[in-house]
């Protein structure tokens, strides 16, 4: 059944069993059927291809009078489409993997965030359907800001924003994927008894300002419909934007980080005057509010604080050296790399990154604080540590030290 | 009381016995001793594909299972034992348990020891880390829990290995940079011996499993 699940989702047995680390001669085998696949391996593929561990388990003959449709999850059906390559379904299959590792290693730390689940109910549940897209998407967000940390001193929340997901239980997943079209997604991730939201954030050729507004965009998708949808995909100069649900989630991302609240307490604090708007004032405004220009200057003429004439000219105001002076932010990776030195590059990217995986992935800072947390508190042994931030034992004694080491045995 | 049907072997032991190519140390336990060197499904996964040694073992692992010097835990092999096994061991037992650890510490280990556990056997394994990480939880661990090298000791005290082959999987697993016991870091085999207390010895069978600590001693008799 594990090959019908495999051609249903666009993967082969080789390159699955790669990303997962097991033997590609033994995958090839349980995926025809020739060899059981053990029952401690099943929670891992039925996380991984969202399918129950029950039809996995089904012999082959079982397979034979199933359509494709029987057993494709939702999820796949997204990431198969033409416009993915392989990278992105690649990255799917470990972000799903992390997810799995996530639930995990939550149950061994005890410390289990399932805040999002009301949340996003009491969100659901308080908005009028019937709406207009973008009314359904201020007003979510403006529940969703309270019901947070980011409508805390009218202020920009880019910085704050990954850790405010993250405490709701929301898998914030960023990394580069250069080959991909894929500017954001969100899916859901793990067992249907124990999923959780991911939104994920192309950062290759993508500024901070900018994925800010993309993560916040696939959370909006992630309340209303990711998990009826199975994903949300969002995709570099997408032209889609007129689609309802399109509108809907720009329109959350934009009210969640931009209010006219927001807008109207930069200015001030800066003594910027709408009316005359400059370059470099603009840049301040941006540097502040943590989203992109085109949102800010968006925002500003639906609050009405900037004449709707104006918007495109101001869209179009080079305001990049300016906002390079205001915000590290507006560094490229490279850039910011060098202004903080090596050793807290080592330490800031260094020790976040795959290196088992095929494609090196960035894992969330977060998520690598639990697993390193788990370890120094003895809860996961080292070689736990290494297997859920993907990288060798000896790799994971020299990033974070062998807490063991001189303990005779 | 007599000595245990079998020992369950973890990734890191087998692993050392295959990268020095010198596994008649786990014969001699079988044949000289009856105890029987099995792996859970697991670590027989986990041998046939490391990160590190990728599919490397597969040949070695699979003539030591032809040659029935190793067998496979499954389900039909696990259920043989369980006469003898104390009340209330399962295989679904065996498995939630293994689930259990798995959250902590690697798969493959996770499983050896809830093997191990349930049918009150010793487990073989060098992974002090995850030992300590399961005792840090207060979670049962087997007993004993004897290391590759307790094994090879053995074997050189009860003449069934001579200390040229001894000292040649010593060298051989410092030369790829294995982790070693620390009596034999910086000591030859021979003279590693003097400061190494060994957790498999030679006598009385004394072995209680539900008593004693992972690096309690275990006394096997010949047959």
């Amino acid at each position: 059944m594990l090959q019908n699940v495999l051609e249903s989702v666009g993967l082969d047995s080789q390159t699955c069993a790669g990303l997962l680390g097991f033997n590609p001669a033994v995958f090839a085998e349980w995926s025809a059927g020739q060899r059981p696949i053990p029952e401690s391996v099943l929670p891992l593929l039925s996380a991984v291809f969202s399918v129950p561990p029950s039809v996995l388990r089904a012999p082959a003959k079982a397979a034979r009078n199933l359509r494709e449709e029987d057993i494709t999850p939702a999820i796949w059906y997204k990431f198969r489409g033409p416009e993915l390559v392989n990278a992105d379904r690649e990255c799917v299959v470990l972000i799903r993997q992390l997810g799995h590792y996530l639930n995990e290693l939550e149950a061994v730390t005890r410390n289990r965030s399932v805040q999002w689940k009301t949340l996003f109910e009491s969100i659901r549940n308080s908005t009028d359907l019937q709406a207009a897209p973008r009314e359904q998407g201020r007003s979510a967000a403006r529940m969703f800001r309270e019901a947070t940390s980011l409508s805390h001193g009218a202020k920009g929340s880019g910085e704050v924003l990954r850790g405010a997901l993250r405490s709701l239980g929301v898998l914030v997943f960023e990394t580069p994927l250069q080959e991909s079209r894929l500017e954001g997604c969100s899916f859901y991730v793990g067992t249907q008894s124990a999923s959780r939201p991911c939104v994920f954030a192309n950062t290759h050729h993508v500024t901070w300002f900018r994925r800010n507004m993309v993560l916040m965009h696939e959370v909006g998708h992630s309340i209303f419909e990711s998990a009826l949808v199975g994903a949300s995909l969002d995709f570099l100069n997408r032209e889609d934007m007129a689609e309802p649900l399109e509108l809907r989630a720009q329109a959350f991302a934009q009210e969640c980080l931009v209010p006219k609240s927001v807008l109207v307490h930069v200015a001030q604090s800066h003594g910027i005057k709408w009316a005359n708007l400059s370059g470099r004032s603009l840049a301040r405004i941006v540097a502040d509010t943590h989203v992109e220009q085109r949102t800010v200057v968006a925002a500003a003429a639906e609050a009405g604080l900037i004449a709707a004439d104006a918007t495109e000219e101001l869209k179009r105001i080079d305001i990049i050296s300016d906002l390079h002076e205001f915000s590290n932010h507006a560094l490229s990776t490279e850039e910011y790399l060098e202004l903080i030195g090596a050793k807290n590059a080592h330490e800031w990217i260094g020790k976040r990154s795959t290196t088992l995986t095929p494609r090196p992935l960035r894992l969330p800072v977060g998520y690598v604080t639990t697993v390193v947390d788990a370890y120094r508190d003895c809860q996961i042994s080292l070689g736990k540590g290494a297997e859920y931030l993907m990288i060798d034992d000896s790799e994971f004694a020299g990033r974070f030290g062998d807490i063991y080491q001189g303990v005779e045995e | 009381m007599p000595n245990p049907a079998l020992v369950v072997c973890d990734s890191d032991a087998l692993i050392q016995f295959f990268l020095a190519n010198e596994i008649r140390p786990l014969k001699q336990l079988k044949d000289a001793y009856g105890v029987q060197p099995a792996v859970v499904q697991e670590v027989d996964l986990e041998m046939r594909w490391l990160r590190k040694y990728r599919d490397r073992f597969v040949p070695q692992l699979d003539k030591a299972l032809k040659s029935n010097i190793l067998q496979i835990l499954d389900p039909a092999h696990f259920q043989s034992l369980l006469a003898a096994a104390p009340v209330g061991a399962s295989w679904a037992g065996f498995q939630s348990l293994g689930a259990q650890y798995e959250g902590r510490i690697h798969r493959g280990e996770a499983y050896s020891f809830a093997a191990a556990v349930t049918l009150e056997m010793p487990a073989l394994s060098n992974d002090f880390n995850a030992i300590k990480t399961l005792e840090a939880n207060f979670l049962t661990l087997p007993t004993p829990v004897p290391r590759s090298f307790d094994l090879l000791a053995f074997c050189f005290h009860n003449s069934l290995l001579e200390l040229k082959a001894c000292e040649a999987m010593r060298s051989e697993l410092l030369k790829v940079g294995e982790g070693l016991p620390a009596a034999f870091k910086h000591a030859s085999f021979e003279d590693g011996l003097k400061s190494f207390a060994p957790r498999l010895r030679d006598g009385s069978p004394t072995f209680a499993a539900s008593s004693g600590s992972y690096s309690m001693p275990l006394f096997i008799s010949k047959i």
